[in-house]
């Protein structure tokens, strides 16, 4: 199907203008980042000024900032590891075994991700309270593991539903035991589904705000709270919190460009293979 | 604990209420060579999700529905008890509920509405390899993607009416400088506009994988038929694909009614309570007031809504595109 070279154009455009507006926020941020408290009028940069690097560099000596990216790696890990453990078995069964009620299962793990943050997260800071866990990266960890459920479970899913019926179908005849099959047959064959599960369930984490808010927003705080802290009463140390922000989002960004299908795949529940 | 018995739990989990359809006694009969070996290995791989989804699930449901029942007053410790409706009557009798839903219900459907169309066009933009698309594909996951905090901080800056980037340039421009976040009705067009800003790159995503998916012919045909784009587009392209969208309108719906970072970051839900939709004032109630009690109240209606939105419409969609 050949396009005029009229069409063409319009389609260039347009789509220049629409990576312009997607990357806006993120552009700001790098110039204000970047840019010497001099260079900042009232709140917009002076977009030609030479880069000052110390925002970030004042950032790396930011004992405070830098204890919060620790932490949200750690809860990242952690959080990411306990929901791998407990859905890629689940995720196996509902892919490659027929049982009564899997559809009823799979909604429940679906509904996970339709519960609001700010309902679920009630109760557990009434309990966490109780046992005196509010503030501590524990609890942070545990209620990030629900937010890792669904995507890990969608996407594994749907990676061992790609896995080829033959391959099974011999290893049935050879006299495989399920435990067999699934240890020995499928796992090998989905590692780098597991992979990009455990960079996803990293993302989210480091992005999740909620609950960090919620629960782990004083000693316990990580990355995204640790943000909202240049805002101070009355003023906002614009240039700090900006390069706050690009130190935030810069790993994420790498990473995302090496799994964005499997993003994707992963966030519309295996129903698209992005 | 046997497979049927997990199995069972989980629809119970899944659904509180019992099935009170007639006939539905659940699902089809049992084969009768089903050998426990099999059945060991079944319950093995499903205990572990089933623990994590009852303690996500079924304990904070049960919490949220216990603590509505109860006076739950953080900053009257001493009063405790059973409530019964009360902290229904109060959340309810409240003055702004009303507009809080209303508020939420008109953000959503504006929002959903405008980045299926934007988010679709784009894709049909993207449809035929282009030069600068294959570098727009690899941005277009950043708004949703990289840390959303720091885009929504990024946003308030830019949106602050005193000096914020889009008032400066249009001031340079000699044109009118609102004031986005300080007027009630411009922070939510503010916000709603963010909500596009980030979502739309996902629908676009989904809709392209959908598009890719179709098969080449039909659109031949479509072409010598006289058809241009934008009619091979609505009208052949988005009726093959109706499951498709059926189901990422709905779990953008779901999503976009749980929408709390990007409001509380950037307005706070202010000016005065002017963007405070359903979950913002929720949470105001819970940790901002310790009215635990109301506000866990306003969560079960709210989980409820929600549960029967993704029973009736998200649950169905996902199905019906698996087969």
């Amino acid at each position: 199907m050949h396009e005029t070279r009229k069409g063409r154009v319009l389609r260039t455009v347009a789509i220049w203008g629409l990576i312009l507006w997607s990357v806006l926020p993120f552009a700001f941020m790098l110039r204000v980042g970047f840019a010497a408290p001099s260079d900042i009028r009232g709140g917009s940069p002076d977009w030609l000024a030479p880069l000052y690097m110390f925002n970030v560099v004042d950032l790396f000596g930011d004992a405070d900032f830098m204890s919060a990216i620790g932490r949200s790696v750690l809860v990242a890990v952690v959080s990411s590891a306990i929901a791998i453990a407990a859905a890629t078995p689940a995720a196996y069964a509902c892919a490659r075994m027929k049982f009564r009620g899997r559809a009823d299962f799979e909604f429940w793990v679906l509904s996970t991700r339709m519960l609001p943050a700010v309902v679920v997260v009630i109760p557990y800071f009434v309990l966490f309270r109780q046992l005196g866990g509010i503030d501590t990266v524990w609890a942070l960890t545990v209620m990030h593991t629900v937010v890792n459920l669904a995507v890990t479970f969608f996407l594994l899913r749907s990676f061992f539903a790609d896995l080829p019926a033959a391959v099974f179908e011999a290893a049935d005849l050879d006299g495989c035991s399920e435990t067999r099959k699934f240890v020995s047959v499928a796992w090998p064959m989905v590692r780098n589904g597991v992979a990009a599960a455990a960079v996803l369930n990293f993302i989210f984490s480091w992005n999740e705000f909620v609950f960090a808010l919620t629960l782990a927003s004083g000693e316990a705080k990580t990355v995204s709270v640790a943000m909202l802290g240049f805002m101070q009463f009355q003023s906002v140390a614009i240039g700090p919190m900006m390069a706050a922000g690009t130190l935030a989002v810069l790993p994420v960004a790498i990473v995302l460009f090496l799994s964005q299908k499997q993003l994707v795949t992963g966030m519309s529940f295996g129903a698209v293979k992005g | 604990m046997s497979a049927d018995r997990t199995a069972v739990l989980a629809r119970q989990a899944a659904d509180p209420t019992p099935p009170t359809r007639p006939g539905r006694t659940g699902g089809p009969p049992r084969r009768p060579r089903e050998d426990r070996g099999r059945r060991l290995f079944l319950v093995g791989m499903l205990a572990p999700m089933t623990v994590l989804l009852l303690a996500f699930t079924l304990y904070p449901f049960v919490s949220v529905l216990v603590g509505s029942l109860r006076r739950n007053d953080l900053t009257r410790p001493d009063e405790q008890g059973f409530a019964g409706l009360a902290n229904f009557a109060d959340a309810l009798s409240e003055p702004g509920l009303l507009r809080a839903v209303l508020l939420t219900v008109g953000m959503v459907v504006v929002a959903v509405v405008a980045e299926f169309a934007l988010g679709t066009l784009a894709a049909s933009l993207l449809w035929r390899p282009l030069r600068g698309s294959r570098l727009y594909l690899a941005l277009l996951v950043l708004p949703f993607g990289a840390t959303p905090v720091a885009a929504y901080l990024s946003w308030r800056l830019m949106l602050n009416p005193d000096g914020g980037q889009i008032n400066a340039t249009l001031g340079a421009l000699g044109l009118p400088t609102p004031g986005w976040t300080s007027e009630p009705m411009l922070a939510v067009v503010a916000l709603v506009v963010v909500d596009i800003w980030q979502w739309a790159p996902f629908i676009t995503l989904v809709m392209l994988a959908g598009l890719k998916s179709l098969p080449d012919e039909t659109f031949e045909a479509g072409a010598l038929d006289g058809a241009n784009a934008v009619q091979r587009l609505v009208r052949i392209a988005l009726p093959m694909l109706k499951p498709l969208v059926a189901f990422v309108v709905t779990i953008r719906a779901i999503d976009a009614i749980r929408t709390f970072d990007s409001i509380w970051i950037i307005t706070g839900g202010g000016p005065g309570a002017a963007t405070e939709t359903l979950v913002v004032r929720i949470y105001r109630t819970a940790f901002n007031d310790l009215h635990i009690g109301e506000a866990s109240a306003l969560g079960l209606l709210l989980l409820v809504v929600l549960f029967i939105l993704g029973k009736r419409f998200a649950a169905p969609a996902l199905q019906r595109l698996e087969h």
